[in-house]
């Protein structure tokens, strides 16, 4: 038995050393070529997972036997040309280039339909479309009149009127509207004849509420008003750099509570607002004074050089982005100005950390969790990557299959480009009605838009069904999927 | 050679030594963990390629273990049915006997015909060494039974199954050394079973051991070391010679077979050295296997597989729990370490030192059964699970004592203090952090792959690789299910195929039982050593029905 333990334990050894160079040679992409001037050579990899899953795979003209999810390995340095097929698909090609000993990852390819599957979900004509942000709700305008505007719950895809046939508002015309993230709390303002009213409703009552709360507002229009939670108790309206609040509640309202302010934003019970090159804070109560959260210097005075009024948006926790009035956008991180002039709009994903943005005629995609570039003398944050351009009037984006596409409407046509391939061109998937908004959810991987006819509301399958899709309604969708328009 | 196998009353050279080989194996241990899971972070290449290495060397290691336990167990089932009494005798007539079983073999089955051939060969091994034994009706056993709070039940169970050996009970003295610091109920218990087997054996004696003795822990080993003396001064009293005494030291639950004794003493008298070598049966843990949780099972069955594996290496085999010895060489050596709690193998190495290295285990082809750990309460079988396996794993406190005494020691050969020093220190740093690499940090390197790692070759292939192991290692696994299935008794009532099957899976629990009842105990009482946080010995708490 010793001696037998002896001749394994040895054999044992031998076989360790032999195949432990071995393996881990050809873990780093070493292989034996039968080719003589190649003899030894380091090869690269490409990996491949689409949805729906099972494409079969030609590389270079050849067919591999596996289908996707896969990875094709040992390939010697060089351009290939890929085709990734699967029947009723339309076909996905790139020219993909290896280099010795890297991999090459598309883990999220999305094969779309040779024709995308529609379904009619109200028969009825509407003239456009709008997505109460981070909730189920749109609303379908037939006119600008309020008696023409009906609800529609895309959870459980049913529709009803916003107003009930006796309401007072019906034929008051629809000015404006005010809608803020993960708040079924819609304020419109309305006009009839000479006079205009504000009228709130919650949408996630059986029978919409709909409440007069003009005596809450002061003569003209707030260019913005916002308020925190799914039932405000107050709204924070912005007349000419003044900032009110009115407590619904007690019906009562605090005029001037900041005074002076270029924008505002409402975040974890406090109010962050820009004034004079000064980010302040304070209580949303007011109660206590307010207070500077990054004071007037030489630095904010480069940032905020434009003096007119800017959209201000947490995205995230950590993340305050500023929107101004000539398209400028830039964030609290590196390097802080991201667009000079231009922007049309932005739409942040789940978490705050990626943003789709545009300009009339590009798009692009900015990550800001990609890791800093290391060894550079300047520390540079993220760049925008345009993965789009030649649009016309680019319009609205959301973000498709987590964040790897973007599905975006330029004019009246809906597009979607991979995020992160240069160079792949954007797939056309349907056209839309005129001027209409379009809305796209990724919990039920559906595009909803008016079709160009007759005007109805329909739903586009974008995504086929997967697990992350079955059986996942929350009473309301992630924050972030905003039809920024 | 002279050298005390103690850390106490060092002087400050030794003191050093001691402590550097005390915070050895601990800080091994954390500085593979932690060193990979660091590597992992900042140099995901060379963890991935230190990971690939490292899991070509387990799995092929698992193989080579795999097989050699198969094999154990086949011999270990070769001599199921040897009557061990009849060769016993043989040997007091050597010639004549070699002689008769030459025509033994003929018509046998391939396991009687094999069996038969190892003896034959150990017969001429002894023959040609020309160290011929005592005749077996002068071949005396001393089993020394430690007691502190063992229940009467347990202990009586215990010494019936001694006394099962018919043949040899007249030759076997039974020692219980108990501890003075039990229970009074404890102390009657032991008197009433005393009475009991009276006239059974030899002799019974209780020998209490008053606490507070200087220079002694509150240890095991200081009580059997107390009784043994005792069982000496009997035996000296009796006029019979040391040499032809075996010693055994048997945990209070232990259940031994009519033949075990039969089994020790031929393997006494067929051993050549057999004054300078301990012997150690197969520990299993059937005496209640089968009324504990599924878990409890597991881990012991697994203790005993490894104890299975540990016999093939007889050159690097160390005693634990039960085992025996020549009473002369127990005597010669200063009998157990009284202040340490792992006295089972440190009197292997004990012996190992002060013979120069002239010191080896023999396996023992047959089993003795003890109690699994069993608190009642499943989570209370856990804890006690812990701590017993942390007792088992504070064996490492030998390999700072082994170490000192291979420097010190100038006759043992280099080869064999490299041998059995790295053995001793490989063996408990994989005790602790092979299953933390196995579970956690084998995969750290895909899990915590930078944007500029998850874009290389390297990446996909060692998750891959790592995929295939573990696939591989099932085959293994399987191969342990089906022998703990062959290996565990039957139970007492019937059951169902389905339960048969339910058994089986229960096995697919070792790598939650393998981090949590094995690496963390064995983790916890090397950082321990390395923090110089001594520990006392706690007995386990074992029930039966």
């Amino acid at each position: 038995m010793v001696t037998l333990r002896k001749i394994l334990f040895y054999f044992f050894v031998v076989l360790y050393l032999v195949l432990c160079p071995l393996i881990i040679l050809y873990a780093l992409g070493y292989i034996f070529t039968p080719k003589v001037e190649e003899g030894f050579a380091k090869t690269g990899l490409m990996h491949f997972e689409t949805l729906p899953t099972g494409a079969s795979i030609s590389v270079a003209n050849k067919q591999y036997a596996e289908k996707t999810p896969t990875t094709v390995r040992n390939l010697l340095a060089g351009a290939y040309n890929v085709t990734l097929s699967r029947a009723g698909y339309r076909p996905w090609t790139r020219q993909i280039r290896i280099a010795p000993g890297k991999a090459v990852a598309f883990d999220k390819i999305l094969l779309m339909p040779q024709e995308l599957k529609v379904k009619t979900l109200v028969s009825q004509p509407f003239d456009d479309l709008l997505s109460v942000p981070a909730t189920r709700f749109l609303l379908l305008f037939k006119s600008k009149r309020a008696g023409d505007v009906s609800v529609f719950d895309w959870k459980d895809e049913t529709a009803r009127p916003l107003l009930s046939a006796n309401a007072p508002f019906r034929d008051a015309a629809v000015i404006r509207y005010f809608m803020i993230k993960k708040s079924s709390f819609v304020l419109f303002l309305v006009k009839m004849g000479e006079q205009t009213r504000f009228l709130g409703c919650q949408l996630d009552k059986e029978k919409p509420e709909v409440k007069d709360l003009s005596g809450l507002f002061r003569r003209g229009t707030p260019s913005e008003v916002r308020w925190e939670g799914d039932n405000p108790d107050d709204l924070f309206a912005l007349y000419s750099g003044n900032l009110d609040r009115a407590d619904l509640k007690k019906m009562k309202v605090r005029k001037n509570l900041l005074e002076g302010i270029q924008g505002f934003d409402l975040f974890r019970g406090k109010i962050f607002a820009l004034r004079d090159c000064t980010l302040l804070q304070m209580d949303s109560n007011g109660e206590k004074g307010e207070e500077a959260v990054a004071e007037k210097g030489v630095f904010m005075e480069n940032l905020f050089r434009d003096t007119g009024a800017f959209k201000i948006d947490f995205i995230s926790g950590r993340t305050l982005c500023f929107l101004g009035a000539t398209g400028e956008f830039f964030a609290n991180e590196l390097p802080y100005r991201f667009v000079s002039v231009g922007l049309k709009g932005y739409q942040p994903d789940d978490g705050g950390r990626k943003i789709a943005l545009w300009q009339k005629e590009r798009l692009g995609v900015l990550d800001f969790t990609k890791e800093a570039r290391k060894k550079e003398l300047f520390e540079r944050g993220p760049e925008i990557d345009w993965i789009y351009e030649g649009g016309e009037a680019i319009a609205q984006a959301y973000f498709v299959y987590g964040t790897s596409h973007v599905l975006f409407r330029d004019q009246a046509e809906v597009f979607l480009a991979p995020v992160g391939e240069s160079g792949a061109a954007a797939e056309a998937l349907v056209k839309v009605r005129e001027k209409s908004a379009v809305f796209y959810s990724d919990k039920t991987g559906r595009l909803y838009y008016l079709e160009p006819g007759q005007g109805y509301l329909v739903a586009a399958d974008i995504l086929p069904e997967w697990p992350g899709l079955s059986g996942m309604f929350p009473e309301f969708e992630a924050p972030g999927q905003e039809a920024a328009k | 050679m002279t050298f005390t196998y103690s850390r106490e009353g060092l002087g400050r050279k030794e003191e050093f030594f001691q402590r550097v080989f005390e915070i050895l194996p601990g800080a091994t241990s954390w500085s593979l963990i932690l060193g990979l899971v660091a590597l992992s972070f900042w140099l995901p290449l060379v963890s991935s390629i230190l990971v690939i290495a490292f899991l070509l060397g387990w799995i092929l290691r698992l193989f080579y273990l795999t097989f050699f336990l198969m094999l154990s167990y086949l011999r270990l089932s070769l001599e199921k049915r040897t009557d061990w009494s009849e060769r016993t005798r043989g040997i007091d007539r050597l010639d004549a006997y070699c002689e008769s079983l030459k025509k033994r073999s003929v018509g046998k089955d391939w396991k009687t015909g094999l069996s038969l051939w190892f003896q034959r060969e150990e017969l001429m091994k002894l023959k040609a060494s020309g160290k011929l034994p005592a005749l077996s009706s002068e071949i005396y056993h001393l089993v020394v039974i430690p007691v502190v709070k063992e229940r009467a039940a347990v202990i009586e169970a215990n010494i019936a199954s001694i006394a099962g050996n018919q043949d040899l009970c007249k030759q076997i003295l039974i020692t219980i050394a108990l501890e003075g610091r039990a229970q009074a109920a404890v102390k009657e218990g032991v008197r009433e079973i005393v009475e009991k087997f009276r006239g059974r054996f030899m002799d019974l004696l209780i020998v209490e051991h008053p606490d507070g003795i200087p220079g002694e822990a509150r240890v095991k080993g200081a009580n059997t070391t107390f009784a043994a003396k005792a069982a000496a001064a009997y035996f000296k009293k009796q006029r019979i010679p040391f040499e032809n005494v075996v010693v055994s030291c048997f945990d209070a639950d232990t259940i031994v077979g009519p033949q075990y004794f039969s089994c020790l003493t031929y393997c006494f008298m067929i051993c050549p050295d057999r004054h300078r070598a301990s012997f150690q049966p197969i520990p299993v843990y059937h005496n209640n296997i089968w009324e504990v949780p599924g878990f409890a099972r597991v881990v012991e069955t697994g203790s005993s597989f490894f104890q299975l594996i540990e016999t093939t290496d007889p050159e690097k085999l160390v005693t634990f729990s039960s085992h025996s010895m020549s009473f002369q060489a127990l005597v010669e050596v200063g009998y157990w370490p009284v202040d340490m709690i792992s006295e089972d193998s440190g009197i292997f190495w004990k012996s190992y030192l002060h013979f120069d290295g002239h010191y080896q285990v023999v396996p023992l082809l047959t089993t003795l059964s003890m109690d699994v750990v069993d608190a009642g309460v499943w989570w209370r079988t856990v804890v006690s699970l812990y701590k017993q396996k942390r007792r088992w794993a504070w064996g490492v406190e030998n390999f700072p004592l082994v170490m000192r005494g291979f420097l010190k020691n100038k006759k043992i050969s280099l080869y064999n203090k490299m041998r059995h020093g790295f053995k001793l220190f490989e063996s408990h740093v994989t005790w602790a952090a092979l299953p933390f690499l196995l579970t956690f940090v084998g995969w750290l390197p895909s899990l915590l792959a930078g944007e500029e790692f998850s874009k290389t070759v390297l990446y996909y292939s060692a998750n891959r690789f790592t995929q295939a192991i573990f696939s591989l290692s099932s085959l293994a696994l399987i191969g342990t299910v089906f022998l703990s299935i062959w290996l565990l008794p039957r139970k007492k009532k019937k059951t169902s195929l389905i339960w048969t099957l339910i058994h089986g899976l229960e096995w697919f629990l070792v790598p939650v039982i393998l981090v949590f009842l094995s690496a963390m105990p064995a983790l916890d009482a090397q950082t321990r050593l390395m923090f110089n946080r001594r520990m006392e010995f706690w007995v386990s708490d074992k029930r039966r029905a």
